[in-house]
């Protein structure tokens, strides 16, 4: 499914909702939406607590002026990779699309998935590559596109659904395996775990850039599935090296067994090109770059 | 006698239709396979390599008249059921496709590694099981319409009658990813400093020798472009200035490099190999060439200092 703009000319939304905007995602979206002024709506799971059925009236009465929403509150695998999680995000994602038919303002909707939707061999991956979840994380994301994209195609609202890579950004913090953690580890002095010699390639991509992506497709009232990831891919060793070149000094580097085999995950990124031409992605070098000196700056 | 592309089966039942209607007076009925190339229509028609003909009994001979005929042409005459003649001319696309399937992989793993394709291929084609005629040029995906039609047919029958043709999507998926090839080239070349830099496109043909833009890749560029100053020439092909507000279409190879920040040449006609790299440099504002099927000399572009792109080796 190829990605469609509805606004010809590209414009802000009026005011945007953000769901799950405490977290890594939606904090740099609010950011970005306020260093723009663009009126924003930011919601936590304090305020909305989407597991509990009275949130779908919440939503209703806190987003009614929102004519646009991103949906990126989740419980992420960090919380559990459970059937109980799984559950728990079907559950908040039932509720936001029963209270989508009373948002009168509405006009569109973009969701945060994942690449997680896609089978783990799939390569390179694509937009048209076949989604066949190995977690019920990816399974969970896949779950909630449909919803949405049933819910919102009775509504007539364009849904944008992102599935961005492996993202990175000082302000992540579920510290998984990649360049967070492994910045971390330089910071605090601690040696870097790799598994094996550190030899999968992934497509790491820097926060800024799905905000950026985000807020592309919010101008152009896009619709349709796009992939959010660089077209480079790197492995995690290349990673570890590349954090002590801007950090110049040495990452002492310890191996531990891996459990499968090595695993590459490449991107097409065609459709994104073809979609939003004038985007250009940060490379990770100057990602890198960018989280060292916002964690020397927090941490 | 059925000249015209048909499904499989289509021959078979007209000629029980025929019967039915006229008992007793059952006319002869032929399905002969034409493999015209774009391009190249006339010496194919006229030099064919035989002639695959299609009867209701390939026991039975042929009439006398149209024998004569096709024995004109000094070529092997196959006489075979209506749908293996049918399914014949779908095969040997599918035989093409394959080839070529295979040359644009191994041409992007060369692309990876440093190897060259152009000095794989030769080696391939003396090989008997292949064959010097042996499709092997890595492309940018399948154009043109014909190829895809038959495997959209394939698919279709794999599916009617439930065999396995999934290595069709295969190919179908790795022809439209070839197919952006180019694109992916620009983006990755495009000047960081400049905010609206112009691009020049040579060739918009889908092949050289003809004016069809049919699943052209040139045509898919431009459409990915729409946000940037294109200018465009081809020696056949008349771009329609309503549909492409950002494209300049200019009346030579030449003026689409003047101010060029990235110059691609999608169509490898004759006249771009006349194309002098000094003067491409001279014009240009910034070094960058993609020229997939190598139509300029490579080396003295690389000599003179450009950032050079082909299909099938290193970058430069």
């Amino acid at each position: 499914m190829t990605v469609e703009h509805h606004s010809l000319e590209p414009c802000d939304p009026r005011c945007v909702a953000v769901l799950g905007a405490g977290g890594f995602v939606g904090s740099d979206l609010m950011a970005s939406l306020t260093a723009d002024e663009v009126s924003g709506i930011p919601s936590l799971s304090t305020d909305v607590d989407l597991l509990s059925s009275q949130s779908v009236a919440l939503i209703t009465k806190r987003f009614e002026d929102a004519d646009a929403l991103v949906f990126v509150a989740a419980l992420t695998p960090d919380k559990g990779k459970d059937i109980t999680t799984f559950m728990n995000n079907l559950v908040m994602c039932q509720h936001l699309c029963r209270s989508l038919d009373s948002l009168e303002n509405l006009r569109h909707v973009v969701y945060i998935s994942s690449d997680a939707v896609y089978a783990e061999d799939a390569n390179p991956l694509s937009e048209s590559s076949p989604c066949n979840p190995g977690s019920f994380h990816g399974m969970m994301h896949l779950a909630r596109e449909l919803m949405l994209s049933e819910s919102l195609k009775e509504l007539s609202v364009p849904l944008l659904v992102l599935r961005p890579s492996l993202l990175y950004g000082a302000s992540d913090t579920h510290n998984g395996y990649g360049p967070n953690r492994f910045a971390r580890n330089l910071f605090s002095g601690e040696p870097v775990k790799l598994f094996g010699k550190g030899e999968e390639k992934r497509d790491h991509v820097y926060i800024r850039d799905l905000t950026e992506l985000v807020r592309e497709g919010l101008r152009h009232r896009s619709s349709g599935v796009l992939n959010v990831a660089t077209g480079t891919s790197y492995s995690f060793l290349e990673v570890v090296e590349m954090i002590a070149s801007e950090a110049g000094q040495e990452l002492v580097v310890e191996n531990l067994p891996r459990s499968g085999g090595i695993m590459h995950c490449h991107f097409d990124v065609t459709e994104m090109r073809r979609a939003f031409p004038k985007f250009r992605s940060t490379f990770l070098s100057a990602g890198i770059a960018a989280t060292l000196e916002d964690l020397q700056l927090t941490e | 006698m059925i000249l015209s592309q048909i499904s499989p089966g289509f021959t078979r039942k007209l000629d029980s239709h025929l019967s039915e209607n006229a008992p007793g007076l059952r006319p002869p009925l032929f399905c002969q396979v034409e493999t015209l190339v774009f391009g190249n229509a006339v010496e194919r028609a006229l030099r064919p390599e035989r002639f695959i003909v299609g009867c209701r009994n390939p026991e039975e001979k042929l009439p006398t008249s149209y024998e004569e005929l096709l024995r004109s042409f000094d070529c092997k005459i196959l006489r075979v059921r209506y749908e293996s003649a049918e399914l014949a001319k779908i095969s040997i696309n599918v035989c093409l496709v394959a080839s070529i399937g295979v040359a644009n992989m191994m041409a992007e793993i060369c692309e990876q590694i440093g190897a060259d394709w152009s000095e794989i291929a030769p080696a391939l084609k003396m090989d008997r099981r292949i064959g010097q005629y042996a499709y092997l040029t890595p492309g940018l995906g399948i154009s043109g319409g014909n190829i895809e039609r038959d495997l959209v047919t394939v698919q279709k029958l794999a599916r009617e009658r439930g065999t396995d043709a999934s290595i069709v999507g295969a190919w179908v998926a790795n022809s439209a990813y070839r197919k952006h090839w180019v694109l992916r080239k620009i983006h990755e070349h495009l000047p960081t400093k400049s905010s609206q830099p112009t691009i020049g496109i040579c060739g918009l043909a889908y092949k050289p020798n003809t004016k069809s833009t049919k699943n052209s890749p040139a045509i898919s560029v431009l459409e990915a472009l729409r946000t940037f100053a294109v200018k465009v020439y081809d020696p056949k092909v008349v771009l329609d200035d309503q549909k492409f507000v950002n494209v300049c279409q200019v009346g030579s190879a030449l003026e689409t490099c003047i101010g060029a920040d990235i110059l691609a040449i999608m169509t490898p006609w004759a006249e771009f190999e006349q194309l002098e790299p000094r003067a491409i440099y001279r014009n240009m504002n910034t070094p960058v060439i993609i020229d997939p099927f190598r139509a300029l000399n490579a080396e003295n572009c690389i000599e003179l200092g450009f950032s050079y792109h082909m299909l099938g080796a290193r970058s430069f």
